[in-house]
């Protein structure tokens, strides 16, 4: 019944759709890893960016790579602002004991956000059916351009995140701040710009993905609240805080997920990830994919 | 003079000070050294200096100008150095990655970082052999090497010292040393605090001794050589 074509078909979906999940993750962990918060919010960011996306290719008509690009520079700017607008002022205000107000306050933003998206837009579902519609065929392995979209997507943005933080100057400097903030400072790096930076970054791959997914996830109010849930997996899988592990973790969730729902009954495919989950967290509290490691 | 502290007071939090009016300076193409027991303020003296902890009345100068409202990430800029208390590599980035953000506050001078790092790696050949490996896989002296060099890349014309020797070997206690004398030689005003006490007066030009917030005792280092375990008796 599951001949090589299906597995490979099941293959690509899973390590595409995982990809995107992964690169959720890797957004949180990336200010969880900077700022000591678990945004909440992220989810809306992912909104955000389908919303943006939706109104930019259909309304405005922009085709969709620079729609794309419309769509992430802008939740970047996004992200940004609320770094700079709502969680700095916050961090001055209360010293060290800012991190608990941090994470409610993003709590507060993801009610807004949602709230704001149903009186602006309605609870309609905002998609579309195919970026790039057709498919391509090899032999009997049948793929949907849409497919071949997303995962091309996926890989390209994590490459591009991965030599981003690798490669370049600012990429070293966020990964110096997570490590030891004051010593990144004495060194020149104004933590406080890296603080916003990473915070639009992470924005940006949210509004990025939202904006891919446009065909799966249709833009409405609290389609977020789906996606941070596997965002959250991913992280927990990977470990906290690390974007490497995030990244990796992505593509077997996902994976996990696609062959679930083609080999077991229906409705086993959730319960199989919350147990890989629970079995992380006990056996390897520190996710797959990271060393034990403490924060100073 | 390079670095003028006058009458500089600093508290943790309402209530008795820390540091109740020290004067302290130090010179260029010199090293002055600071030593007192433990809880004297010392580390609160150079986070002060440095810009982590504000001061609460008195003066920090750096050639002249006003430098109390610095904020630490402007200290390269101004070409001070600072190794701080503990370890304060990078341990999740490489060796390399390492010394590269040592170039930060000269990172568009690209030919110039380049050079600065790769002399850095010539100098040094534990480092060398390390390039590629983590900074938090070296051991305690390793890291103490790659920190002391990280300090020197952009040519500081101020460094400051926060225990430099803590933990180390005595070959290595004496390899920190001959950095700072070098450090000196490339003409920078070093200000180092260390529990040696008989490093740093062998090492220093200028020695201050710190006790309870105060400066109680200062002079050439020379004039202490040789009541030095006196001194260490009397006052740490």
């Amino acid at each position: 019944m599951f001949t090589a074509d299906v597995l490979i078909q099941l293959t690509i979906d899973g390590v595409s759709r995982g990809a995107m999940y992964g690169l959720m993750g890797a957004g949180l962990a990336l200010i969880f890893g900077i700022l000591g918060i678990i945004n909440m919010a992220h989810g809306e960011l992912f909104m955000l960016g389908a919303y943006a996306m939706y109104f930019a290719a259909m309304v405005l008509g922009v085709p969709a790579p620079i729609a794309l690009l419309i769509s992430t520079a802008l939740m970047f700017c996004v992200g940004v602002a609320m770094e700079r607008g709502l969680i700095a002022p916050l961090r001055a205000r209360l010293g060290s004991r800012w991190l608990v107000d941090g994470y409610v306050l993003t709590i507060g933003i993801m009610v807004v956000l949602q709230n704001l998206a149903l009186i602006v837009f309605g609870p309609r579902e905002f998609g579309i059916a195919a970026f790039w519609p057709g498919r391509q065929e090899f032999g009997d392995v049948v793929i949907s351009n849409e497919r071949v979209l997303i995962l091309a997507g996926a890989l390209f943005t994590t490459g591009a995140l991965a030599l981003f933080l690798k490669k370049t100057n600012l990429g070293r400097a966020i990964r110096a701040t997570a490590e030891h903030p004051a010593a990144a400072q004495v060194l020149g790096i104004n933590i406080e710009r890296i603080y916003a930076i990473t915070f639009g970054i992470g924005a940006a791959l949210a509004g990025a993905i939202g904006s891919l997914l446009l065909s799966t996830y249709p833009a409405y109010p609290t389609v977020g609240g789906e996606v941070l849930l596997k965002a959250f997996v991913v992280v927990i899988i990977g470990g906290l805080g690390s974007v490497w592990g995030a990244m990796l973790a992505g593509p077997l969730l996902g994976l996990i997920e696609a062959y679930a729902t083609a080999f077991a009954p229906g409705g086993w495919q959730n319960t199989i990830t919350s147990l890989l989950v629970l079995a992380v967290l006990v056996l390897r509290p520190q996710g797959l994919f990271s060393r034990q490691v403490t924060r100073p | 003079m390079l670095l003028q502290v006058r009458e500089l007071k600093v508290g943790y939090a309402s209530g008795a000070d820390v540091l109740r009016g020290v004067d302290l300076s130090v010179g260029a193409s010199s090293v002055t050294g600071l030593i007192g027991a433990n809880g004297a303020g010392k580390s609160t003296l150079l986070k002060t200096i440095c810009g982590f902890l504000r001061r609460r009345g008195g003066a920090i100068a750096f050639d002249a100008a006003d430098i109390g409202k610095l904020q630490p990430s402007q200290l390269a800029a101004h070409g001070i150095a600072y190794l701080m208390e503990g370890h304060s590599v990078f341990p999740g980035l490489t060796v390399e990655e390492n010394l590269i953000l040592g170039t930060w506050a000269f990172r568009k001078e690209r030919a110039r970082a380049k050079q600065a790092v790769e002399r850095a790696f010539e100098l040094s050949s534990v480092l060398r052999a390390k390039r590629k490996v983590k900074a938090g896989l070296l051991s305690g002296g390793q890291q103490r090497i790659l920190e002391m060099e990280r300090l020197t890349l952009n040519d500081p014309r101020l460094v400051i010292l926060d225990e430099p020797s803590l933990g180390l070997s005595p070959k290595l206690v004496h390899e920190v040393f001959e950095r700072i004398a070098q450090m000196k030689a490339d003409g920078a005003g070093v200000l180092v605090v260390d529990q040696s006490a008989r490093h740093v007066c062998a090492a220093s030009d200028h020695l201050y001794v710190l006790r309870l917030g105060e400066i109680c005792i200062e002079g050439p280092a020379a004039s202490f050589s040789d009541r030095i375990d006196e001194l260490v008796r009397n006052f740490i």
